[in-house]
């Protein structure tokens, strides 16, 4: 078989699953950056704040 | 320690409880797995149908050759684009500019569904591009269609630019609708290219139902399956990249929380 | 809103005949342009009339662009603001900025067209084709003035102005540049058959780029 089908089918795989870790991984980034941030101010309430 | 805030209004937002509020729903938000995991999943689980049928089930065209296969991914990813990425992002930019429906939800979902829609449309031009090149023997040709779809490309690429200038975030939304209106005016012209001008593109086919009988059932279910992989590939792009705007935007806030408090902590302490 | 609109044309059209940037920079722009076509294509005629339309147009497209750029930095001072504090009816505002722009172009568009008889040696069918012309250089400097003058208010305080305009212009103006090309061609006589589908397109596009315009300029414009 021709070696442009694979590469269009390649390429399409290639494109959509590599944008799809690019938005996953960075999701969990955030994620985490996040948690440890809700974490820290539960730890220490009033560091910041006496409200 | 402690302080007191006497000077100045200090608005709600500032507050430890609504800042927490604010990353606690976002958390909440990316924290819902089941929906998003099971979409990824038949998303992956038709994407791979749809290869190892295209690419060895379903039988030669006896015209195309093994070219045909290309078109169990082509029409699939221009679907993606054309109809389901940017019609969202056309439909919630209207949204968002109707007063009545307005919600920052709605710029949102229209800039991942853009962002979304310029990887397909990038896929349609690559893929269009090689079939072009087995079948018509050039890798790209004047043609209307393609003329246009890769000025969409480039109207989207614009779009996501103007996402990018600063600003307060209504006035960057209403920005961004109105930009997205103007991109979504070239979807008809493509969409009629094929009617309108005698291009070398083919008509669309799926459309048709007589042409549905004369291909073999292996390849309309093949087509079928491409069809489902990219729309629920499409979906899932669009939630995850949703819940990376909210994610982005608690943290946003929260950093600028930050900054405010140690400021006041330095004039206190 | 007529009244608001031409307030601001007047001031617009004021402020370019006092300084007369248009006239003596970006009319000796869209000549250079056609002088410099004619080098890159070289001597022969015949090659040169065969392109006319689209260099025509390309011309047109590229100083509409600067002419855009130039009625942007008329209210470069105050920006957005400024057109606020006008306190104007912002689709009246709207419309004086566009036709401003379109005035100066349809000007600008009749005198490319005339350098390209007189340069490139382009003929036109009969009397009927000279009219066509110019009824396309109005439309197509309508559409282009429209959606330049948005594209500007969108663009106007924003740091990468200059970069981003062009980025936002061309790709809109491609189809504007498709249509006046195939009706310009078929009455310089290098295409035959009927081009009333293409004015269609034409009339087509300048009425929705003036539909959001006039709808979009509001929120733009708005209370941040």
């Amino acid at each position: 078989m021709n070696f442009l089908i694979y590469l269009g089918y390649g390429i399409a795989i290639f494109a959509t699953v590599g944008y799809c870790l690019y938005l996953g991984l960075k999701r969990n980034k955030l994620v985490k950056e996040l948690s440890r941030i809700v974490k820290d101010s539960e730890s220490s309430p009033n560091e910041f704040t006496n409200r | 320690m402690t302080f007191h805030v006497t000077d100045g209004p200090v608005s709600n937002e500032n507050s430890d409880f609504y800042r927490l509020d604010k990353i606690n729903k976002a958390l909440a938000l990316a924290g819902r797995k089941m929906w998003r995991t099971l979409l990824g999943a038949v998303a992956v689980a038709s994407a791979l149908a749809t290869t190892v049928l295209g690419l060895y089930v379903t039988p030669k065209d006896e015209h195309l050759g093994n070219s045909v296969r290309l078109l169990y991914v082509h029409p699939p990813v221009a679907w993606a684009a054309l109809y389901l990425a940017f019609g969202l992002t056309t439909l919630c930019s209207i949204l968002y500019l109707i007063p009545k429906t307005r919600s920052p939800f709605f710029d949102k979902i229209a800039g991942a569904s853009a962002e979304s829609g310029i990887l397909f449309l990038s896929l349609t031009l690559i893929t269009g591009s090689i079939w072009g090149h087995m079948t018509w023997g050039v890798w790209w040709t004047w043609d209307a269609r393609l003329t246009l779809t890769a000025v969409l490309l480039v109207l989207y690429l614009g779009y996501l630019s103007v996402r990018k200038i600063s600003g307060t975030d209504h006035s960057k939304a209403i920005r961004n609708s109105i930009a997205a209106l103007i991109a979504a005016i070239d979807v008809p012209i493509v969409h009629f290219s094929v009617i309108w001008w005698n291009t070398l593109h083919q008509t669309a086919s799926i459309l048709t139902p007589n042409l549905q009988f004369k291909v073999p059932p292996s390849m309309g279910i093949t087509m079928g399956i491409g069809f489902l992989s990219a729309t629920f590939a499409w979906v899932w792009m669009v939630r995850v990249r949703y819940e990376i705007s909210v994610l982005e935007e608690a943290r946003e806030s929260e950093s600028l929380t930050t900054l405010i408090q140690n400021r006041r902590m330095e004039r206190v302490g | 809103m007529f009244l608001d609109a031409w307030i601001v044309l007047k001031k617009d059209l004021l402020i370019e005949m006092r300084t007369r940037v248009v006239m003596v920079q970006v009319l000796p722009i869209a000549g250079a342009i056609l002088i410099i076509f004619g080098f890159a294509l070289g001597p022969d005629n015949q090659t040169l009339q065969k392109a006319a339309p689209g260099l025509i147009w390309i011309a047109i497209i590229l100083s509409c662009l600067i002419a855009v750029e130039r009625s942007l930095s008329i209210e470069y001072p105050l920006g957005r603001d400024g057109l606020r504090l006008l306190n104007l009816d912002p689709a009246g505002l709207f419309l004086g900025k566009a036709l401003a722009i379109s005035i100066e172009m349809i000007g600008i568009s009749f005198l490319v067209v005339f350098g390209s008889v007189t340069l490139y040696g382009s003929r036109f069918n009969h009397f009927t084709g000279l009219l066509m012309v110019v009824l396309t250089c109005i439309l197509g400097s309508l559409a282009l003035s429209f959606i330049g003058a948005l594209y500007g208010a969108m663009s106007l305080g924003s740091q990468i102005r200059e970069t981003l305009v062009p980025l936002l212009f061309l790709p809109v103006a491609a189809p504007v540049l498709l249509a006046s090309t195939e009706i310009t061609a078929k009455y310089l006589g290098m295409t035959t058959g009927s081009s009333l589908k293409w004015l269609g397109v034409l009339i087509a596009l300048t009425i929705s780029y003036f539909a959001i315009g006039f709808v979009g300029f509001e929120p733009l414009l708005e209370e941040r």
